[in-house]
């Protein structure tokens, strides 16, 4: 079943006339892992901004369970609907990995009584213990604070999880601790993960496999 | 909510800048609490001075009538009584005063000058001390206007209600070791072969005084300095018997646009012509003068510290919040709407704030007498001193019965009034939003996209 999907959707910069996405048509369904990869410049950060609500559009729809975002809260979007794990992690440094998770939790309305204990749960999920969680995320390695972003962009049980480069800043072992939760995250949690890379060794873990050139979205193996 | 609990969080996460920015809070707080209620109590002291002097009258000589007059003759009690019937006037205050010798005990700075008032020379008669004290007679329902503005208070005892009862100063009493229901005996001054008459009174009060010593520094004697003061009732002086008794009286008329209609009637009940009524200006321009000085130096403080303090707060909150942009951007990413990302930065402001105005106020609360005291010196200095008035001779007498009572006290009492805390919580919540401004502004002005673009 799509729970999201791209109809004809194009974007342009601010005073620009070229189409940096171009007419893009794409279904995101449940149960599974797409990964979208292209060359540097090539628009997959701005493909991620519009799918993660970041951003609206210049044309065309993104739909979110057959509604547009541009009928829907994006904040309630990104807070409840989807989880982003940022490339560069994003987790807010002057405070501890568990702190981070129970702000997302707070930002998305949780109704968890315990939010601290759900948090220190989460995080030993993707692989970090107690004590971890406890320290400041600047004192936690590129692997600990992205699996950090991992477990956030969990924290409100979303549909679809959106990751830009989760592996970029990180070594082959690391990379592939990352993907295998992701996968897990797709193949047995039941969500639609999408994550926009330009490793092909990150494409070999996903069911979808789309490639970003020239402004338009294929499918490879088609 | 965990807006609240989140703020109070990041003020403890940001130490250094926070540190700064209460710090620099503080100082500006602290100035302006401090205007405010130096302003405060000075427009209070003026707003009571101002009703109790716009319709003081009081009689004065005019010299040059009095030199041409034979029988000079100043108006007597029984004379003012009949002034006092005017339909005009809403109340007379008369005042009877003699200068007086204290039989027993010392008055206050008796020891250490060497000229003491009024002298008699007599060889053959008895030996009679010379007048260290003021004696006034009074019907004014609290003694007199600086016992009503609360310069000087009744602390022991009670105010003298039958005659031959009398009040004296705390320094008086301790001097002398005179408590409450002792009798003391006063010889009344008198000139010539004439003996002066006595009086036994009993103490029934003792008042805290709060004025200076001596009105003029450079006359300094017992017979002026205002500790040695005694105060009775107006019947006590009617019945005594001295050369040196004095009648005035302090009139407060309804409407003071119909002074002249008064001065005719006046006249019409045998007041002399060559006296006349005039406003107690000189009265307005020693009490009030100062305190309008001391009012505006605090409004220019409030209202310098207000534009200047602000200004620095604008500069200090947008280096502060230049650090958070990418604390903002994430916030925004994840889903934080725009509204409580502001109400976060609101409420970090105001608890700075608010911690920054305890210890603001509190400083204030401990400085403001002295610094209030210190400045009200200096205008008083400033403002025209009152040889500069009139030189006509006024029939009001000195000891806080002028109507300019009052002006020579030594202390502006600051208390904390309900419109004055309004005051500083409104100024408070103003800087606590201009602090947050910063914040504010960046939260609704760029979008998340943008912040996360441009840090990477």
């Amino acid at each position: 079943m799509s729970i999201l999907k791209l109809e004809h959707v194009s974007y342009q910069y601010e005073k620009s006339n070229i189409n940096v996405i171009n007419d893009i048509n794409a279904q995101f369904e449940t149960d599974k892992i797409y990964t979208i990869i292209g060359k540097s410049g090539a628009g997959k950060s701005t493909l991620l901004s519009l799918l993660s609500g970041l951003d609206v559009a210049t044309k065309g729809e993104v739909l979110y369970k057959d509604i547009s975002l541009k009928k829907l809260d994006r904040d309630d979007y990104r807070a409840k609907s989807i989880g982003i794990i940022f490339q560069g992690y994003n987790l807010l440094t002057n405070m501890s990995a568990v702190e981070n998770i129970i702000l997302a939790m707070n930002i998305s309305g949780s109704h968890i009584k315990d939010k601290q204990q759900a948090a220190y749960h989460l995080l030993e999920q993707v692989g970090i213990s107690a004590e971890i969680a406890d320290r400041k995320v600047l004192k936690l390695s590129g692997g600990e604070q992205q699996r950090v972003g991992i477990a956030r962009a969990l924290s409100h049980d979303p549909d679809i999880i959106i990751a830009d480069e989760p592996t970029g800043n990180l070594d082959g072992e690391t990379e592939k601790g990352i993907m295998t939760i992701l996968q897990k995250l797709a193949h047995e949690e039941h969500k639609c993960v999408i994550i926009v890379t330009h490793s092909k060794g990150v494409s070999t873990y996903a069911d979808h496999c789309f490639k970003l050139m020239n402004g338009k979205l294929k499918e490879m193996g088609e | 909510m965990y807006l609240i609990e989140n703020a109070i969080k990041n003020i403890g996460r940001n130490k250094g800048r926070n540190l700064l920015l209460g710090g620099m809070m503080s100082l500006i707080l602290f100035i302006a609490t401090l205007s405010i209620m130096i302003y405060s109590a000075t427009q209070h002291q003026i707003q009571i001075y101002k009703n109790q002097l716009s319709a003081s009258v009081v009689i004065y000589r005019d010299d040059e009538k009095a030199m041409k007059v034979k029988n000079y003759q100043e108006p007597s009690i029984e004379d003012y009584k009949k002034f006092a019937t005017s339909s005009l006037l809403k109340s007379t205050e008369m005042i009877l005063t003699t200068p007086v010798s204290l039989l027993q005990g010392k008055a206050l700075d008796e020891d250490s000058t060497k000229i003491s008032g009024i002298e008699r020379e007599d060889t053959e008669g008895p030996t009679v001390k010379v007048s260290t004290n003021m004696i006034y007679g009074t019907n004014h329902p609290f003694v007199n206007g600086e016992f009503e503005n609360g310069i000087r208070k009744i602390i022991e005892g009670r105010k003298f209600e039958n005659i031959n009862e009398v009040i004296i100063s705390q320094q008086l009493s301790k001097l002398n070791n005179w408590q409450i229901n002792d009798t003391i005996e006063l010889q009344l001054a008198s000139i010539g072969e004439k003996e002066s008459g006595r009086l036994k009174v009993t103490i029934v009060g003792i008042y805290e005084d709060h004025t200076q010593a001596y009105e003029d520094k450079e006359m300094q004697m017992p017979l002026l300095n205002r500790g040695n003061e005694i105060f009775t009732s107006l019947e006590t002086l009617e019945k005594a018997e001295g050369t040196f008794i004095n009648a005035a009286a302090n009139f407060t008329i309804q409407d003071p646009s119909k002074i002249k209609e008064l001065e005719k009637e006046m006249y019409a009940l045998g007041l002399p012509q060559y006296f006349g009524l005039q406003a107690d200006d000189s009265g307005y321009q020693k009490v009030i003068a100062p305190l309008m000085g001391l009012r505006d130096l605090a409004i220019i403080f409030v209202v310098s510290v207000l534009v200047v303090g602000g200004g620095i707060l604008i500069l200090l909150s947008g280096l502060s919040i230049r650090e958070r942009t990418y604390e903002v951007g994430v916030l925004r990413a994840i889903g934080m709407k725009k509204r409580k990302l502001a109400v976060s930065f609101l409420l970090e402001g105001f608890i700075i704030t608010s911690l920054s105005l305890c210890l603001a106020f509190g400083t204030a609360k401990l400085v403001s007498h002295p610094v209030a005291n210190a400045l009200f010196q200096q205008q008083e200095t400033i403002q025209p001193s009152q040889n500069e008035q009139s030189s006509n001779v006024t029939l009001s007498t000195a000891g806080g019965f002028s109507a300019g009572s009052g002006t020579q006290f030594e202390q502006i009492q600051i208390n904390i009034t309900s419109e004055m805390m309004v005051q500083i919580i409104g100024m408070t919540i103003l800087f606590g939003t201009i602090a947050s401004m910063g914040g504010i502004y960046y939260v609704m002005r760029y979008e998340p996209r943008k912040i996360l673009s441009d840090r990477h």
